[in-house]
């Protein structure tokens, strides 16, 4: 009776967890970067560095009623080119793991002399935004831009 | 009756001070101060004492070698010697960028650069071509501030290259003294005054070429900001926070 007990509550737990979206959205982060702390994450879900700086993170946020990717993917080039002054590189079709469509975007920026890279990947699932970015020195970037990719496409939401 | 009359006459006395009696000193007082400041200033001001013309060195150095010799009065200078410079404070998307650009600009232009850093460049421009070049500085991105000034060293110049002439013509004299000198004492002396007088010359030779190359060329400031810098009044900041959290800063930051 009492194993009963546990395991429904476990199961109504597990149930709870994928069909109201209570669990964290995932990427699947490449090898040779380190997922850091929780209190390390700042404002990210997920948040990974590899040895030489180049960083990867997700970033969950609550979508408002009727925005659309391309409202989403408009609002971050703006921000990208016309605020922050990145020079956008390259824009690109993305699909996540769960088959959602999403935009890549490649940047570069200027910081004190050295040229940066900034790929960040723009998702709507459901009621949410998400946001993959990485960047790091572009001369680090460039080695690794393939795994950032692939890690960009195993994202997961937290729901079904 | 009398009473009359006296006040009429007491009238046309204290009326005649401000206007129909006016002195020139007062005419020359209302036009320094710009007819503004002086009280019932006349309508029409006398035209202004001629400034004092520029003399031409040239002309002035004819006058000292012909000074036996009635001359003309001297002719005036043209056309002024004016130094530009300018300073730009310029928000754009890519500073590295818009660095390069301006140093091909420079180019271009037919000037060169001068001094670089990561965010600022000095360079100087053909005078002629100044213009174009703030229009082009403009150009490049948003300009957060402008400061052109024009330095008008017209009497600096003359007074250079006046003093060079005469320096030249006492070292003239000196060579012929020392041609004719016999003692050695006077020799010693002359060769003395003689090397002075040279190295005086190359001194007011270098301050002449410099002063001739900045009229030649106008040296312009640019600072590149990013964009980020512009005024927030051009930019629309929508209602999600996260967004102006994202990008490079915020990711490589821990």
């Amino acid at each position: 009776m009492r194993h009963a007990t546990i395991l429904t509550v476990l199961a109504f737990g597990v149930l709870s967890c994928g069909l109201l979206g209570g669990c964290d959205p995932k990427m699947q982060m490449p090898s040779g970067f380190v997922e850091v702390e929780t209190y390390q994450r700042g404002p990210y879900t997920q948040r990974a560095v590899s040895a030489d700086g180049v960083v990867i993170a997700l970033r969950s946020e609550t979508n408002p009623k009727d925005a659309t990717l391309d409202f989403w993917v408009t609002a971050v080039r703006d921000e990208l080119v016309n605020r922050r002054g990145y020079t956008l590189a390259k824009e690109e079709p993305a699909e996540a793991a769960n088959g959602a469509k999403g935009k890549l975007l490649t940047c570069t920026a200027n910081r004190s002399g050295a040229e940066f890279t900034y790929i960040v990947a723009v998702y709507v699932m459901g009621g949410q935004v998400l946001v993959a970015e990485a960047g790091g020195k572009s001369e680090t970037v460039a080695p690794r831009l393939g795994d950032i990719r692939k890690a960009m496409a195993s994202l997961r939401s937290g729901g079904i | 009756m009398q009473k009359l009359i006296l006040g009429v006459l007491i009238l046309i006395v204290a009326a005649c001070p401000c206007g129909g009696c006016e002195s020139p000193q007062a005419h020359y007082l209302t036009y320094r101060l710009g007819g503004r400041n002086v009280p019932n200033a006349p309508q029409s001001v006398p035209p202004p004492p001629e400034a004092p013309p520029m003399y031409n060195a040239a002309s002035l150095a004819t006058v000292a070698r012909d000074a036996q010799e009635p001359t003309p009065l001297l002719t005036v200078v043209e056309p002024r010697k004016v130094v530009y410079t300018g300073q730009f404070c310029v928000a754009v998307g890519d500073v590295a960028v818009s660095i390069q650009a301006t140093k091909a600009l420079a180019d271009k232009l037919g000037g060169y650069m001068l001094r670089m850093t990561t965010n600022t460049i000095v360079v100087r421009v053909p005078a002629d071509k100044f213009d174009a070049a703030v229009t082009e500085l403009n150009r490049m991105g948003t300009v957060l501030n402008k400061d052109i000034s024009a330095q008008d060293v017209t009497d600096q110049y003359l007074d250079l290259e006046l003093r060079l002439r005469n320096a030249k013509a006492t070292q003239q004299k000196l060579l012929a003294l020392l041609e004719k000198s016999q003692a050695v004492r006077d020799t010693l002396e002359i060769e003395k005054e003689l090397q002075r007088i040279t190295t005086e010359i190359e001194r007011l030779e270098g301050q002449l070429n410099k002063l001739s190359h900045e009229v030649a060329y106008s040296m312009l400031t640019v600072l590149f900001n990013q964009t980020k810098n512009a005024p927030a009044e051009t930019q629309v900041k929508l209602p999600f926070y996260w967004l102006g959290r994202i990008g490079l800063d915020e990711l490589l930051s821990f």
